[in-house]
């Protein structure tokens, strides 16, 4: 499924706006914002939904649940805190196998999904307009600041291979690979007290599980100067950089209408296929597929992930910066 | 007392919940809602005034039954019935909003909570202690639960069993 959808879901009392474009949205937050009156909402017979797309509320019966979740196609489905898919193993690859986008109401770090840290939202302003309908927007949680990419005393990189050759070259033994998402908060425990100032560099497109415990910790030590590199994918700040504008022909930002397997293949007809250890999942996954499809033919350019090229060593400096 | 199981493994995680609301709305007495602690809690989290056993009336929903509270707020009430020994609640199933209701509900009875994510339970709720099952330890500041926790969770692998 690709797209961005903004849907508008209300009654006499509320109205819900919530704008979508990837395969997985967070709604978290405290108790009583509104989150299971949206799912109780979208599962009455009678309200208004201003939407180009199906917008369901799975049901609660496991195997009912997976029955639509194979049969049903580009809806928006929404899943509550309390539905048991979640609480399922395995209940992942239901989803990433399912062709639909999904609400995913619940405080529970899903670190399975590639969910992104763009993709986390809360209902927290409740305001009345004029006609005494509650406005119940999604705001996003993430703050972001411009920070330079200075020469820190540790730099984590989440990447093991070609991000991690690259920022070796430019850095040193400065940086350490965490090989994985699920290494980082442990690496930033070896480093407190040892440096004044660490950087993180982590996929953005799938970090959301991990971000709040990250965050979590860091924020207890008021002597520590951290910042916490999310862009969405080293991918997207090798294409982002302007080392290889002449063979982009899409707008980065707009991943939204390719980021599904048959939609790529039919748009872009690459060498490759997709299988389940490269499917487009998240963005982080597109971003690597079109960065590959674009350079295929062009040896000295050729991006592949395991072993960084040449030529985009000798351009370390304009990658880097792209992080500020 | 707050009891705190860190982690659970997946066998454990078939009877360990993320939210308590088909089970209160099926299995909690209908009358903790009458009870002073179930007011404050729904005036508190749900802005609402328990009018009788049926009939709450909150600024944001109107007049609603109790099945239409909130999920922290009928996660609390579960705590707190005595019928709480039915389900195993992840704190998931609360908001952060609901910790100084928990935390005064740890000084009437033993509660007990699973989680696998960090959640600050102690900063601004007024909790007094915690103790933590996988090791007896009791924790008794942030800081303590903060250094605890974060210990357990960079080493944290769930298991089969």
């Amino acid at each position: 499924m690709v797209g961005k959808y903004k849907i508008v879901i209300e009654n006499k009392k509320i109205r819900y706006t919530i704008e979508i474009k990837r395969k997985y949205t967070i709604l978290k937050g405290d108790s009583a914002t509104g989150k299971t009156t949206l799912c109780n909402l979208v599962s009455s017979r009678f309200k208004i939904i201003n939407s180009n797309i199906e917008v369901i509320t799975l049901p609660y019966n496991l195997n009912i649940a997976i029955n639509t979740l194979q049969s049903r196609k580009n809806n928006l489905i929404l899943i509550d805190e309390d539905n048991p898919l979640l609480e399922t193993r395995g209940f992942e690859k239901i989803l990433n196998d399912s062709d639909n986008y999904f609400l995913l109401i619940t405080r529970k770090s899903l670190k399975s999904l590639p969910i992104s840290v763009k993709e986390e939202y809360i209902l927290k302003e409740r305001k009345y307009n004029n006609i005494e309908k509650l406005e119940n927007n999604l705001i996003s949680t993430v703050q972001e600041s411009e920070t330079h990419f200075k020469d820190f005393q540790k730099i984590i990189i989440e990447d093991s291979k070609s991000g991690y050759q690259l920022f070796k070259a430019k850095f040193g033994d400065k940086c350490i690979t965490s090989k994985g998402n699920g290494n980082i908060l442990k690496l930033v425990k070896q480093c407190i007290g040892k440096y004044g100032n660490i950087a993180v560099v982590v996929d953005g497109a799938v970090f959301q599980p991990y971000l709040e415990e990250l965050l979590g910790y860091c924020n207890q030590f008021k002597n520590l100067e951290y910042v916490i590199y999310v862009p969405e994918s080293f991918e997207y700040i090798i294409l982002k950089s302007g080392i290889l504008n002449d063979l982009i022909d899409i707008n980065l930002e707009e991943a939204y209408k390719y980021c599904d397997d048959s939609v790529f293949t039919n748009t872009f007809k690459p060498n490759f296929k997709f299988t389940n250890e490269n499917s487009l999942v998240s963005w982080e996954r597109f971003y690597t597929a079109y960065i590959r499809f674009i350079t295929a033919n062009i040896p000295d350019k050729r991006y592949t992930k395991d072993s960084i090229n040449t030529f985009y060593l000798q351009n370390t400096d304009k990658i880097i910066q792209t992080y500020s | 007392m707050l009891e705190m199981q860190l982690g659970y493994t997946w066998k454990e995680q078939e009877n360990i919940h993320f939210s308590s609301n088909d089970y209160y709305n099926n299995m909690v007495d209908e009358n903790v809602v009458l009870t002073d602690f179930g007011r404050k809690v729904i005036k508190t989290i749900d802005g609402g005034d328990v009018i009788d056993k049926n009939v709450i009336v909150t600024k944001a929903l109107g007049g609603i039954p109790q099945e239409h509270l909130s999920g922290g707020t009928k996660s609390l009430l579960t705590l707190y019935s005595d019928q709480s020994d039915g389900i195993k609640l992840d704190i998931c199933c609360m908001g952060d909003n609901c910790f100084p209701l928990l935390a005064e509900l740890s000084e009437m009875k033993d509660i007990k909570l699973y989680t696998e994510d960090w959640r600050d339970i102690f900063t601004g709720t007024g909790l007094k202690a915690v103790k933590i099952t996988n090791t007896g330890e009791v924790l008794t500041t942030q800081q303590e639960w903060f250094d605890v926790f974060f210990d357990w969770l960079v080493d944290y692998e769930k298991k089969d069993e």
